[in-house]
């Protein structure tokens, strides 16, 4: 039987590469993004053997995501992996100088966004009572906070305490939710943050980037492919008794 | 699919959790190398995976050395690899604790756990992963089964893993440990009264149900495999949600 599994954010990035991961497994895969690009991306992962169908859906809007799981299921069976990747950086200002709607919509798309999907997909999985496991892709900047960060944190701080709470719930219908907490990636939103790094310091993008780098104990960046990997064997069997849990990808920088 | 590990030591592997590790290992096709101060489970493991073994009580610290050095003659190589498993669970009020039983637990757990790691680390050349077992124990206090030695000797674990971890990334070894609540392994307490057992699964362990200690071995194969190429010094914890609760 072919299972489906839905992820969110994966027009690019991280997204895409979890979804890549996953349609090799044998996933018939949904992949969601905001953009329509994921249109493209999604057809270039199918073939014969192969299932990904892309969907346009804004996370952040509550409607959409319960009709847009809706014709998910329709087109690809029951859903019992979800990865909620979709999210922003929002504004890297300091907490007090931060405009209240630029806040909100951090919360909007990275809290409240995995949220949405919940609420569309839980159901569905205890219906079908094969269980299920929902991943959520959290941050290092969720377990410790940095200056300039704070919307962005506190909604991956956020993300990992509903996780947790999820788990608690929805252990009895055998789903499971946990969390990865990537550390530093090479993504489009991970270099903005690096030249907002090099702005603050007064020093160029390249010194900024080795800064990072070096901080890190295996001394390189993360990629899509590290995260894809743990998010494939969190959905898997194989992690059957783990649950509630945030696992840091992050090359050994260590937070707890 | 993934090229590491090939040679695996795994300590504690004559029952439980390291057993279990050996059979996943050889299933997959790695080289595995087993040890044990326990002849009998040795010889079980033994035959049930065709892993090679060497009776050894990991706090025997040349005795170790000897069997990590019978381990790269069976490889014909270094050790990428290793789970230390080797470990007991020893329940006491601690007010009866001597220094001795205190010392002597520490011995197993901790030191044990470290010159296993040592001795890997020490002959490996080209990058490899080590799994560190710690214990649910660690994260808190159990008054219905006291067990203050052991509780310091997960946590412990922890902080090594974490010194460790930084200490040889740069020679591309991973340290990481699993963290297992309450799995059914012959160091299980609990399923002796199962009145007990019941009633704790109900209100303790999310999942309801007791761990299997493949499930715990898959975790340390996880994290022995390229698909956790880019993480070291993580705490699993392979509870069924127990910690969280």
């Amino acid at each position: 039987m072919t299972r489906a599994a839905i992820v969110t954010g994966a027009a690019r990035g991280l997204g895409h590469g979890i979804a890549a991961r996953l349609v090799g497994d044998g996933w018939a895969v949904a992949l969601v993004d905001q953009s329509e690009d994921v249109l493209s991306t999604a057809a270039a992962l199918a073939d014969e053997a192969h299932i990904a169908r892309g969907y346009v859906l804004d996370v952040s809007n509550p409607d959409a995501c319960i009709t847009t799981v809706a014709t998910i299921v329709r087109d690809l069976g029951t859903v019992t992996g979800l990865v909620n990747n979709a999210g922003i950086g929002g504004p890297s200002t300091l907490v007090h100088l931060t405009e209240p709607d630029a806040f909100r919509r951090v919360l909007d798309v990275n809290l409240l966004g995995p949220f949405h999907m919940a609420r569309a997909v839980v159901p569905q999985m205890q219906g079908a009572g094969q269980g299920g496991s929902i991943v959520n892709i959290t941050s290092i900047l969720g377990q410790q906070g940095e200056a300039g960060t704070g919307p962005y944190s506190a909604s991956k701080g956020g993300l990992g305490l509903l996780g947790q709470t999820m788990a608690m719930e929805l252990a009895r219908d055998a789903i499971r939710v946990n969390s990865i907490a990537p550390g530093n990636m090479l993504t489009v939103m991970h270099e903005e943050h690096v030249q907002w790094l090099a702005e603050n310091q007064g020093i160029s993008y390249d010194e900024a980037l080795t800064q990072v780098r070096d901080a890190v104990p295996l001394g390189r960046h993360g990629t899509a492919e590290d995260i894809a990997n743990t998010a494939a064997w969190l959905l898997s069997a194989d992690s059957s008794y783990v649950t509630g849990q945030t696992i840091g990808v992050n090359g050994g920088v260590i937070r707890t | 699919m993934t090229s590491r590990p090939q040679n695996l030591v795994v300590t504690g592997a004559g029952s439980g959790i390291g057993q279990a590790v050996c059979q996943l290992a050889e299933a997959a096709g790695i080289k595995v190398f087993g040890i044990d101060r326990d002849a009998l489970g040795l010889a079980e493991t033994q035959e049930r995976t065709g892993a090679s073994i060497a009776v050894c009580d990991v706090t025997d610290e040349a005795a170790l050395i000897r069997a990590i050095d019978s381990a790269v003659d069976y490889f014909v190589g270094p050790p990428d690899a290793l789970v230390a498993a080797a470990g007991v669970y020893r329940i006491a009020p601690a007010q009866e604790i001597s220094a001795q039983a205190f010392a002597d637990l520490l011995a197993i757990n901790v030191v044990g756990a470290f010159v296993s790691a040592r001795e890997v680390a020490t002959r490996n050349t080209e990058g490899g992963s080590i799994v560190l077992i710690a214990s649910m124990a660690y994260e808190g206090g159990d008054t219905n089964e006291p067990a203050a030695h052991y509780t310091a000797s997960k946590g412990a674990i922890v902080s090594l893993t974490r010194q460790l971890a930084v200490e040889w990334a740069d020679r591309g070894i991973r340290v990481n440990a699993v963290s297992p609540g309450v799995i059914h392994t012959p160091m299980l307490r609990l399923v002796d009264d199962p009145v007990k057992a019941a009633a704790y699964l109900e209100s303790g362990v999310p999942l309801r149900r007791f761990g299997a200690a493949s499930e715990v071995a898959a975790a340390c194969m996880f994290l022995l495999s390229e698909s956790a190429s880019y993480i070291t010094g993580v705490i699993l914890p392979v509870d069924g949600g127990a910690t969280i609760s």
